[in-house]
């Protein structure tokens, strides 16, 4: 016990004295801590490679993502034949032509999982950013101000977060897909769709309702962030580096960007990275229930849902978008973790 | 404590308030009414159908029927897309079968994931220990929606040891009931091994020791229970997990329980049936996590509520 104690003692000494003379740095020394992490980067080299695959999509997807012959439905991939012989339909079709096969209209599994990452990441993505902005907006405002402010602000968010988030996503989507179904021009909705359409052609896809889904996440994700922001900032706000600032007149608004946000920001951001695949597997959910993307916008919840349908006879339908959506999880949940030690590392090991 | 008991439930009179004006606001802001048909009624039969369903009255007032309905009578209104039916009829058809899905999921996730921790975190950095962390990174990644499918193929496809599908029999409920409990299982044994390697490390488990209480008295009285404390939390966001979970798994597994009777509501825009569930069970994910609060009050006697 002693020896060990002792030899992480010196190790940690060790690294002090290489360090002497180089100014510590919070970002520097969480980047070096992560380094050493090997799941961490292995997660963080899989994230990259699908934000790639996303970005470059029409150039390494094989085949247009909506077109299929439906004389070419349900072709098997050769390859996964010979491994299940005994799952796939008699009378099925196999063939090379499709790496991963063909779905229920002839189109490439492959292609579609590919451009599914432009609807599952961005959701990720477009989640945690509306969570970070919007609550550590509230949160600081709600924390920094205290007493009534503070009272009524945190009232709205108890209460918001009493209503179960899946089922409150579950009731806007409903709403949204009905409400901005067809419409005429003139009317709020109408601009909504204009609005949409910007965002599905900014993502490289051909309708789809994206805006929908990243209102419905956003909508409801920021309320845990400004829980966590307004707790930071109740422990800060009475340092005497504040009580300083106060004295030598800087105005709330420079206090709260210089002083404590610089400070909270480690913990928020740890705290958005670890929930990424909760936005992502929102948004999976949600097309499984037929409340996500509208096709023929490839959502990997939607291809699950088709494919879980054809398990007995086709069952490379459903096993490659959930490998794939597997994989994302676990690059995002080793990355989270490791960003979690690295940036603070008394929280590890909590989850 | 009595007092915080009966604060929290008066705060439940609120949130639930909210809840549903939220959902019936929503749910009646949708353009076009329920009876909307590819060939379109005459406003004739529109008019009497959505006086019969009391629609042509103000908002308002059908907010208060519709909760007066439920308050009193326990009626949850009418199935548009059925007339011999309504919505408490659906209630009692299918709600059993998720709450059994629910319930061994839970049993589940709680009987694997606590001892699992515990022994996790006793034999730190043994084989077990690893066995441990690896089912739950695992468990904590893959979600229901890829569990279901995979387990489908493995278990019942290949190897033909379970059923594919349907519910009913001991073999039939195995493979839905732990697509749907593994992950918390995971996230339970995940947060009871960092608790208790928290808790063994504290100055009251020495004192035990050095005073010579056994090795067994040990852990179970002073460890476990306290290690017990943050496991407790979880358990109310895992109860509403479950909730939602059972929409995906019973699709998958085709169980004719709420979840695929609600989501083919959703898709025909049956209202009343949406409303409903969702009031139903965020009435229940309520209850869960004021239950969880006592829980955990009664678990430390250092909260002091007031």
């Amino acid at each position: 016990m002693t020896t060990e104690q002792l030899s992480v003692q010196e190790q940690a000494a060790k690294r002090l004295s290489e360090r002497v003379g180089r100014p510590a740095n919070l970002w520097r020394d969480a980047w070096e801590r992560l380094l050493r992490n090997r799941a961490a980067v292995l997660g963080g080299i899989i994230v990259v490679l699908l934000v790639l695959a996303a970005v470059i999509a029409p150039y390494v997807a094989p085949y247009h993502y909506a077109e299929g012959d439906s004389n070419e439905a349900y072709t098997v991939p050769a390859w996964l034949a010979r491994i299940l012989p005994g799952n796939i339909e008699a009378y099925a079709q196999i063939s090379d032509k499709f790496l991963f096969g063909s779905d229920y209209l002839g189109r490439d599994l492959l292609s579609r999982l590919i451009y599914g990452t432009r609807v599952s990441l961005p959701v990720g993505f477009a989640g945690a950013m509306t969570a970070f902005i919007v609550g550590i907006i509230y949160g600081s405002i709600s924390g920094y101000y205290g007493g009534k402010v503070d009272n009524i602000m945190m009232r709205i968010v108890d209460i918001l977060y009493a209503f179960p988030t899946t089922l409150l996503i579950i009731l806007m989507m409903a709403f949204f897909k009905s409400t901005f179904a067809q419409v005429e021009p003139g009317t709020i909705a109408y601009s909504f769709n204009q609005v949409n359409d910007v965002v599905d052609g900014l993502l490289g896809l051909q309708g789809g309702g994206m805006l929908f889904i990243f209102l419905g996440v956003g909508l409801t994700a920021w309320m845990g962030m400004a829980r966590l922001a307004r707790g930071q900032i109740l422990s800060l706000k009475q340092k005497e580096f504040i009580e300083a600032a106060h004295m030598i007149g800087a105005n709330d608004m420079r206090i709260i960007v210089r002083h404590i946000l610089p400070n909270i920001i480690g913990p928020c951001i740890v705290s958005q990275t670890l929930t990424i695949p909760v936005y992502i597997n929102y948004e999976v959910f949600l097309s499984f229930i037929g409340l996500g993307v509208d096709p023929p916008t490839p959502s990997w919840g939607a291809m699950i849902s088709d494919g879980s349908r054809a398990i007995r006879s086709y069952p490379h339908m459903v096993l490659f978008p959930a490998m794939a959506l597997a994989l994302t999880m676990f690059a995002f949940n080793f990355l989270g973790d490791g960003l979690r030690d690295a940036l603070d590392p008394k929280m590890k090991g909590s989850s | 404590m009595g007092r915080y008991i009966v604060r929290q439930i008066l705060w439940l009179i609120p949130v639930l308030f909210f809840i549903s004006v939220i959902t019936f606001a929503l749910a009646h802001a949708v353009p076009g009414g329920p009876f909307d048909r590819e060939k379109a009624l005459p406003p004739e039969i529109i008019a009497n159908l959505e006086k019969y369903y009391g629609l042509d009255k103000p908002i308002w007032r059908q907010y208060v029927d519709y909760i007066g309905g439920i308050v009193t009578r326990f009626d949850f209104g009418p199935v548009y897309s059925s007339r011999s039916r309504r919505v408490n009829d659906i209630f009692a058809d299918h709600l059993p079968v998720s709450a059994q899905l629910g319930v061994v999921a839970m049993v589940i996730a709680l009987g694997i994931g606590l001892p699992l921790g515990i022994i996790a975190a006793l034999k730190q950095n043994t084989m077990w220990d690893y066995l441990g962390i690896g089912v739950a990174v695992f468990g904590v990644s893959v979600p229901n929606i890829v569990l279901g499918p995979l387990l489908i193929l493995i278990f019942a496809l290949t190897l033909g040891w379970f059923p594919v599908a349907g519910w009913g029999t001991p073999a039939k409920m195995i493979m839905p009931s732990f697509a749907l409990g593994t992950s918390y299982a995971a996230r339970i044994a995940r947060l009871t091994r960092a608790s208790m390697l928290q808790v063994i490390r504290e100055d009251y488990i020495r004192t035990a020791r050095a005073k010579g209480l056994s090795e067994r008295l040990v852990m179970v009285r002073h460890a476990l229970k306290n290690a017990f404390i943050p496991v407790a939390t979880i358990i109310g966001p895992m109860f509403a997990a479950v909730v939602t979970g059972t929409f995906v798994v019973e699709q998958i597994f085709a169980i004719p329980g709420m979840g695929k009777y609600f989501i083919t509501s959703v898709t025909q825009r049956d209202y009343p049936v949406v409303m409903g569930t969702i009031l139903l069970y965020a009435f229940f994910l309520v209850l869960a996590n004021l239950a969880v609060d006592v829980t955990y009050a009664f678990l430390d006697p250092r909260i002091r509520y007031t």
